[in-house]
């Protein structure tokens, strides 16, 4: 029991590893990082007002 | 209680009942399983050494019990309680005929195995306090043991009130332990045995163990164990994704302009267009200045003049400084820097807007330069992964921090310090 909860342990590790690997390609390839301040929004009604 | 091959049967000759010698040849005393009666059993003519009628001592572990341990099947041959200062534990004597005798001790709950060393030698004195089997044991513990209940057989003349000195040092999940008398000393090395593992192999129920045993394995090193090559390989890894993200960034410094916030009053000012060649990137938007006693706030608009898409956001920033009593001082910066996600490879306008405000109350008129950096490395998301990866195991060195804390704070060589 007590190997089986190591072995749990290790596959959730291996599983949260595995999901902040994916994260940062995706991130970075994407150039994208969190808590950017500010956030910059797409909005097609600003664009045509400022191309008045 | 038929005795079985191998084995010699004998008569109690107190209350009658038959005794099966399991250990032939090796033991020298026995208790009788029902009168207590205490039997030497060395030479030919069987004598009594004591009769015990206390009241039977019930052990969890019944005498004639077998089951494997550690790839060898004992049976148990005798078991005896005693207590130290820190309270009574029970020790069965175990025994198989290839291997020979070892000791399983019950302490609260908690179970090892035991076998006596024969080559003291072997123990050596050694930081932090002997070293025996390329392991160095740190003293933990030092008091008596006094025998108070015997039931069984065993290799020697054993019996109620027998006392002896004992010290215990541990490497879990190992102990060394120490048992001076008047006349020898005997040293003996303990392992840890989980307790589902007795439970499972004498068949009985769950031991509940009490508190923590002095060498019983800290639960988060075993798991630290476990996970170490998984913390060094995901590490690997998002070193090595960073590398590729920071080796292909282009990183490129674009000059859009001065700006001054009091001449704009009010209207937009548009700089570029400047073109965006990475396919999706990461960009900060730097103004700087020599701004002195104001401040700005600064609202961008990143316009892609082919699809017309608008990226706003906005930064700002503040700059004060003056003399007191204490002498010069200044607060704030005299730069902002916005973070830009995600912007698509383009040809884009930067339209820039302001509110401003100096010491005065007016306008800024002090000009400020305008950079785009393009394609920034986005070290924020590696930082980001690496405290996620290293997250889990700092929050295991704390647990087992705190384990060997517990540990040691029942002993009186707490090396944490006192005695709680």
């Amino acid at each position: 029991v007590h190997s089986a909860g190591i072995s749990r342990n290790l596959l959730g590790y291996a599983a949260l590893c595995l999901i902040a690997l994916a994260y940062l390609a995706a991130a970075n390839a994407e150039g994208y990082v969190p808590f950017a301040s500010p956030t910059a929004r797409a909005s097609q009604h600003t664009a045509n007002h400022f191309h008045k | 209680l038929s005795a079985r091959p191998g084995e010699r049967a004998i008569t109690c000759p107190t209350c009658g009942a038959p005794i099966a010698l399991r250990a032939l040849g090796a033991s020298v005393m026995v208790a009788c399983a029902y009168c207590r009666t205490q039997i030497d059993v060395s030479k030919p003519d069987i004598q009594i050494i004591k009769k015990y009628n206390a009241t039977v001592q019930q052990f969890d572990l019944p005498l004639g019990a077998r089951a494997p341990l550690r790839g060898t099947t004992y049976e148990v041959i005798g078991a005896m309680v005693r207590a130290g200062d820190s309270g009574p534990w029970t020790e069965y004597l175990l025994f198989n005929p290839r291997a020979g005798f070892r000791w399983l001790i019950d302490d609260q709950g908690h179970w090892s195995l035991a076998q006596t060393i024969k080559d003291v030698s072997a123990i050596k004195p050694g930081f932090p306090g002997l070293t025996y089997a390329d392991r160095a044991y740190r003293k933990f513990s030092e008091g008596h043991a006094d025998v108070s209940v015997v039931v069984g057989e065993f290799y020697w003349r054993v019996k109620v009130g027998d006392r002896v000195t004992t010290a215990d040092y541990v490497a879990p999940p190992f102990m060394l332990s120490q048992e001076r008398s008047a006349t020898e000393t005997i040293w003996s090395v303990l392992e840890y045995i989980p307790p589902m593992e007795i439970a499972a192999a004498f068949k009985i129920s769950d031991p509940e163990p009490d508190g923590i045993a002095p060498h019983q394995p800290n639960p988060a090193t075993a798991t630290l164990a476990s996970i170490k090559r998984t913390i060094w390989a995901s590490l690997c890894l998002a070193v090595v994704v960073q590398s590729i993200t920071a080796f292909a960034a282009r990183e490129r410094w674009i000059a859009l302009g001065d700006y001054v916030p009091a001449a704009s009053r009010g209207r937009e000012m548009v700089f570029g267009p400047i073109h965006l060649e990475a396919r999706r990137s990461l960009n900060e938007l730097v103004a700087s200045g020599p701004l002195s006693n104001g401040w700005v706030d600064l609202d961008y608009a990143l316009v892609d003049k082919t699809s017309g898409a608008s990226y706003e956001f906005s930064a700002g920033f503040e700059f004060y400084r003056g003399i007191d009593g204490d002498g010069p001082w200044s607060e704030g910066s005299t730069r902002s820097r916005a973070l830009v996600t995600s912007l698509p490879r383009g040809d884009y306008d930067v339209v820039v807007d302001s509110s401003s405000g100096d010491a005065r109350g007016s306008p800024v008129t002090t000009p400020l330069r305008l950079w785009l950096f393009h394609d920034s490395v986005p070290w924020r998301n590696f930082w980001l992964v690496c405290a996620v990866i290293l997250g889990y195991p700092f929050y295991l060195l704390v647990r087992r921090a705190s384990f060997e804390r517990d540990r040691w704070s029942e002993s009186a060589f707490n090396p944490y310090g006192t005695r709680r």
